[in-house]
């Protein structure tokens, strides 16, 4: 059973030419060094990676916009750089931000040129067209010129764009890029739809939460090269050390802090800091989910201020892979 | 002191941004090269010396105007859409007018040697070419470009206000080239359009052109620079109140930061 | 039936679509001007300019010419939505369509190509009013034939320069330059007799060059068939640069497939 994309040593390189007119330049940047994945039917697959990691190109190459420098690629059976008509019937494409909508004329002209150019009949075309338009909330603005849209409604025209064909596999470039966290919302749930349709979807995002919250599995590529692929709760685990709760506790209760360093256990590190009126424990451990559950009763007694659980995130998981840097310290945006 | 000095300064950056890029000085270059090998091909090697004259400096005027014209419509659009400046302008304390006149008294500059390019080109088709080149000429030349600036400058404030007016360029290239004489002589228009002719800066600036292609001395050429320049003048008090005017308005509607 | 009809539907369905979405000038106020006002205004200059350089007996050729060469601005504004298309942001898209390549292309064409002989209309009209051009003797199929053959060869020549333009950026510069050549070489203004030796081959291989002298000599009483040759070769020419303007189209998706380069193409 072939899975839905076969991704088999994929390589890309681009010659960047630079230099003034006196001393031209030639280098060979390399934007996929080597990948290998499978995408199964039906799941939603992400790409993670920040800025320039090589999402975008892999994408391209499985849209057949791109050709390799060498490695193969299937999509849903076809090869895409030999069969790339065949791939194209079977596929829908969204890249994020403003471009790639007709602005002067409406949505529903934008989905009929586009519903037109798959070879739809009359019947089915105007068919699928009104399913789309309602299937993203955009019936009462259809015939309103999209250069009138908010960034929002652009992005769910998209999506009505992206199923009009009605395709097995759905591709989302970066797709809540620039939308503000509402729009953001709306469009992940729109996702979530897709994949209820039993669409097949691979997903690039920089947004670390976003992949944990939609994806069934991960690839992280860094630098063109695939750095982890599992679930994200796979991913999670790979840092443990990461569980991190922090306790507030008021009035110096010495006892309070010893059951807490009781139930931690010796695999854990415990930090208690005295304030005048109060004490900040910090637990970090491997078993922090356990310890959170067995809280209440260690903590009977005391005068308990707050409790912050932090739970390892993607982007914990993401910074210990790419960058290396120690358990617990401050996830940063990685750096493009 | 400031308005001098914001007026050269605005000019020099128009021919900075415009003037010495080739395809811009292909485009200036363009009309009047085609409009004198028109002119020169329907008047052929024997043709009077003033017919000549007339049509391949009329053919550079004509590049000219269009040149002008351009500037005028779609200065707002670079300022505004691709270096985001048009507000800087506006906020500053020399008045806009004032910049507009640097850049399209900078376009004209860049036209002028359209008008050498049309003349070469005639003598390239025609093999020979015998045009008086006087003092006289080539002020009256200067005047042209003068009067062809401050017509555009009295364009330029209302396509501030109305952009869709830049689409209309086109149209409003003939009415100038034709009422204004430059390539023939407005005896050949119905008599109800002499006013208008007789009004519009450019026709006496034209005028100035031939008399003085004709080897006419400065003392017949000079009443007609003084009326094309007096007319320039009253273009230039124009287009100061109507630029306040639309900026005006610009400011009470919030429309002067675009995004 | 329908599976004739369907396809052909959606051909100019699309046509019409895309028109709309990539033709900015398209509202009445900016058409008037441009495709009625300034047409005629041309007609008036260079009529004018006949006139003077030559009297009465020169202003019908110049008429006509510029009559049938202002067929040319259609194919001008059919070059510019396709460099509109990149602006739109939707190169990718449609590349990643299976929808045929060639019938996209002349999608682009096709209402331009209507709009074209809307142009023609108008300026014949103005000749008419205007300079009373004498069309007593005309032969009515051969100049329409003339026309509708210039007209094509406009989008021909459009489509192609507008695909160049995906390139090269600056079709407006493009486009420009081939109008005023026209009006130099094509037999516009001037006849192609007159121009000098070395530039009389330029005028062959341009658009309109053919139709503007068949429509002089339908204008003198000839017919269809006496007009057939000319009309066959600037059909020739029309199709020839619709051609290479497709497969400049065809290898330029082909590169910038290769190299990466689609959002800069």
């Amino acid at each position: 059973m072939t899975a839905a994309i076969e991704v088999r040593d994929l390589r890309r390189d681009y010659v960047v030419r630079g230099g003034g007119p006196l001393r031209r330049s030639r280098r060979t940047v390399s934007a996929l060094r080597g990948i290998t994945l499978d995408v199964e039917e039906g799941e939603l697959f992400g790409l993670l990676g920040p800025n320039g990691a090589g999402k975008t190109t892999a994408i391209r190459i499985l849209s057949t916009l791109l050709l390799p420098t060498s490695g193969t690629a299937t999509v849903l059976g076809h090869d895409v750089v030999r069969q790339a008509g065949q791939v194209r019937r079977e596929i829908g494409i969204l890249f994020g931000g403003d471009r790639g909508l007709y602005g002067r004329v409406s949505a529903w002209q934008n989905l009929r040129y586009f519903a037109n150019l798959y070879g739809l009949g009359r019947a089915l075309s105007d068919r699928r067209i009104a399913e789309a338009l309602r299937a993203v909330g955009l019936e009462e603005r259809a015939h309103d010129r999209v250069d009138t849209y908010s960034r929002g409604m652009k992005q769910r025209l998209h999506i009505a764009r992206t199923l009009i064909h009605d395709p097995r596999l759905v591709f989302l470039d970066e797709p809540t890029i620039g939308l503000d966290p509402i729009g953001a919302r709306e469009l992940r749930d729109q996702v979530r739809r897709l994949r209820a349709m039993g669409k097949t979807i691979l997903l690039t995002t920089h947004y670390m939460f976003e992949a944990d919250e939609l994806c069934d599995r991960i690839a992280i590529v860094d630098h063109g090269r695939l750095v982890a692929l599992a679930s994200p709760a796979e991913l999670r685990r790979m840092v443990p050390d990461l569980y991190v709760l922090e306790i507030e506790l008021e009035g110096g209760r010495p006892e309070a802090v010893a059951r807490l360093r009781e139930l931690a256990g010796p695999s854990s590190t415990l930090t208690a800091t005295d304030l005048p009126d109060r004490q900040l424990v910090r637990l970090q451990s491997p078993r922090g989910r356990d310890l959170a559950a067995a809280l209440p009763t260690t903590l009977a007694g005391a005068r308990v201020g707050s409790v912050l659980v932090r739970e390892p995130t993607l982007e914990d998981v993401y910074v210990r892979m790419v960058e290396g840097l120690p358990a617990g310290a401050p996830a940063v945006e990685a750096a493009p | 002191m400031t308005v001098a000095r914001a007026f050269g300064g605005a000019l020099r950056m128009h021919l900075a941004l415009y003037g010495l890029r080739v395809s811009r000085l292909l485009s200036s270059l363009l009309t009047p090269c085609v409009m004198a090998a028109v002119g020169a091909l329907l008047l052929g090697p024997a043709a009077p010396g003033d017919a000549l004259a007339r049509v391949l400096l009329g053919g550079g005027l004509v590049g000219m105007w269009s040149a002008v014209l351009g500037t005028a419509a779609f200065t707002l659009r670079r300022e505004n859409d691709w270096y985001g400046t048009f507000a800087l302008l506006v906020a500053a304390p020399v008045r806009t007018s004032v910049v507009y006149a640097g850049y399209l008294l900078g376009e004209t500059v860049v036209a002028l040697s359209g008008v050498a390019a049309g003349i070469a080109v005639a003598w390239l088709l025609l093999g020979h070419l015998d045009l008086p080149l006087t003092p006289a000429l080539a002020i009256s030349l200067l005047v042209a470009a003068i009067t062809i600036a401050a017509l555009g400058l009295v364009f330029a404030a209302p396509m501030i206000l109305l952009p869709i007016l830049t689409r209309w360029i086109n149209a409003l290239d003939y009415p100038v080239w034709i009422l204004a004489g430059l390539m023939f002589p407005i005896a050949l228009l119905p008599a109800w359009s002499r006013p208008l002719s007789l009004a519009l800066a450019p026709y006496w600036a034209a005028e100035s052109v031939s008399t003085a292609a004709r080897g006419a001395p400065i003392g017949a050429v000079a009443p007609q620079w003084l009326a094309a320049l007096g007319l320039a003048v009253a273009y230039g008090a124009i287009a100061i109140a109507a630029f306040e005017l639309v900026l005006r308005r610009a400011r009470a509607t919030g429309s002067l930061v675009r995004g | 039936m329908t599976a004739v009809w369907d396809p052909v539907a959606r051909f100019f369905e699309s046509a019409w679509i895309i028109f709309q979405a990539l033709f900015r000038w398209f509202e009445i106020n900016t058409y008037l001007a441009t495709k009625v006002v300034s047409p005629v205004l041309q007609l008036v200059f260079f009529g004018l300019l006949a006139t003077f350089t030559g009297g009465s007996t020169r202003v019908a050729y110049l008429v006509i010419g510029n009559s049938v060469v202002l067929a040319g601005l259609g194919g001008i504004w059919a070059a510019w939505t396709i460099g509109e298309e990149r602006a739109a942001g939707t190169l990718p898209l449609l590349m990643a369509s299976p929808a045929s390549r060639l019938g996209n292309f002349l999608q682009r064409g096709v209402v331009h190509l209507a709009d074209s002989l809307l142009t023609v209309g108008v300026a014949w009209a103005a000749a008419l009013l205007l300079f009373h051009v004498d069309l007593s003797r005309a032969d009515a199929p051969a100049l329409v034939a003339s026309v509708v053959a210039a007209a094509i060869s406009s989008i021909g020549i459009g489509l192609m320069l507008g695909s160049v333009s995906l390139a090269f950026a600056d079709v407006f510069f493009l486009v420009n330059l081939l109008y005023y050549a026209l009006l130099v070489v094509a037999g516009v203004n001037v006849p192609v007799a007159a121009l000098p030796a070395w530039l009389q081959p330029l005028s062959q291989v341009l658009p309109f060059t053919h139709a503007i002298a068949a429509a002089r000599e339908a204008v003198d009483g000839a017919t269809l068939a006496g007009v057939a040759p000319l009309l066959l070769r600037e059909l020739g020419l029309a199709v020839g640069y619709l051609a290479l303007g497709y497969l400049f189209l065809v290898q330029l998706e082909r590169v910038a497939v290769r190299r990466g380069s689609l959002e800069t193409t």
